[in-house]
């Protein structure tokens, strides 16, 4: 046999074998960390799950909101808004939404649709008509993210102070 | 999470439905089945990413996929009835040249089919030249001859 030829005498020499112990050690560290990566994702932390739902309120609490803190970049997004009954006058709501949660995000819907809305320089201004009762002053605001990374806002309840939603958005 | 439910339904699912449609069916692909399976492909696709087209989405959605066969290819190694459940058993369609009806009619296998795999295997040119022919678990004919 010239030399350099192969033999099948040549898979029974130990180094391709003691290579394919190393390929299977490194596969099964894979399998551990796959493991580890679903794990986090059935808990939310690389996207929506039952971890990463939150709820935060206003220091008066006349605003609370509802959210997923990791969130996914261009997936469809869902933010709660409830409004206590003692904020806003007896027939508006009027809730105003900082342009820095605004310019990382699109508007896909919000229920009950607001029946206005003003542009200051640092916010928007939603004015609402909501009931009395707590059911009725429940707002659902649709958006998708168009950046990735830390993103932050306040939204508030004109004249109290703001909730500061904060998340975290994955590529 | 949602990402990670969806991908695991969609593999149970394809698991039942191609376990339900039998041993033959796509084993060998023709045109017709390969434009079959560009459409499931497609129809699953949007089904399992929704609207979330995220790099993230994606990837868990492949990790799901990937680990779920790991893992089940792991059971099914250490659980032989699992295994007989989820890939089938070989089972012998032709026996000393002569047709085994039951089971042939079962798989939907004919003499045709059989010799066409022996015929392409071992070069035979009549089923009393073979000893058996199996239907293997991946859908395959294999053919042993006299």
């Amino acid at each position: 046999m010239a030399d350099g030829e192969k033999s099948v005498q040549d898979l029974e020499k130990p180094e391709p074998l003691s290579h394919q112990r190393r390929e299977w050690l490194v596969e099964r560290i894979g399998w551990a960390v796959a493991g580890l990566l679903l794990a986090a994702g059935l808990l939310g932390y690389l996207g929506r799950g039952p971890l990463t739902w939150t709820r935060i309120a206003s220091e008066d609490q006349s605003l609370a909101l509802e959210y997923y803190w990791t969130e996914h970049y261009q997936a469809d997004s869902e933010l709660r808004m409830f409004v206590d009954e003692s904020a806003g006058s007896e027939d508006a709501v009027r809730i105003a939404v900082a342009r820095s949660f605004l310019d990382e995000t699109t508007v896909q819907g919000i229920w009950p649709p607001p029946v206005s809305t003003e542009a200051e320089e640092d916010r928007l201004i939603f004015t609402f008509k909501l009931g009395k009762k707590p059911a009725e002053r429940k707002i659902v605001y649709h958006y998708k993210h168009e950046t990735y990374g830390p993103l932050s806002g306040e939204i508030a309840v004109v004249g109290h102070p703001p909730a500061a939603i904060s998340q975290f958005v994955f590529p | 999470m949602e990402s990670i439910t969806r991908g695991l339904v969609v593999y149970l699912f394809l698991l039942l439905v191609f376990r339900l449609a039998g041993k033959r069916s796509l084993s060998e692909t023709s045109s017709f089945d390969l434009v079959l399976l560009l459409i499931i492909s497609e129809t699953i696709q949007q089904a399992m990413v929704d609207s979330d087209n995220s790099l993230t989405n994606a990837g868990l959605l492949v990790l799901t996929l990937v680990s779920t066969d790991v893992f089940l290819s792991v059971v099914k190694q250490r659980s032989p009835l699992l295994d007989q459940w989820l890939e089938g058993v070989p089972v012998v369609v032709l026996k000393d040249g002569q047709l085994v009806k039951e089971h042939a009619d079962s798989e939907r296998v004919d003499e045709a089919d059989i010799l066409e795999a022996a015929r392409e295997q071992r070069g035979l040119e009549r089923l009393d030249q073979i000893k058996f022919a199996v239907l293997e678990r991946g859908g395959k004919i294999t053919v042993v001859g006299k």
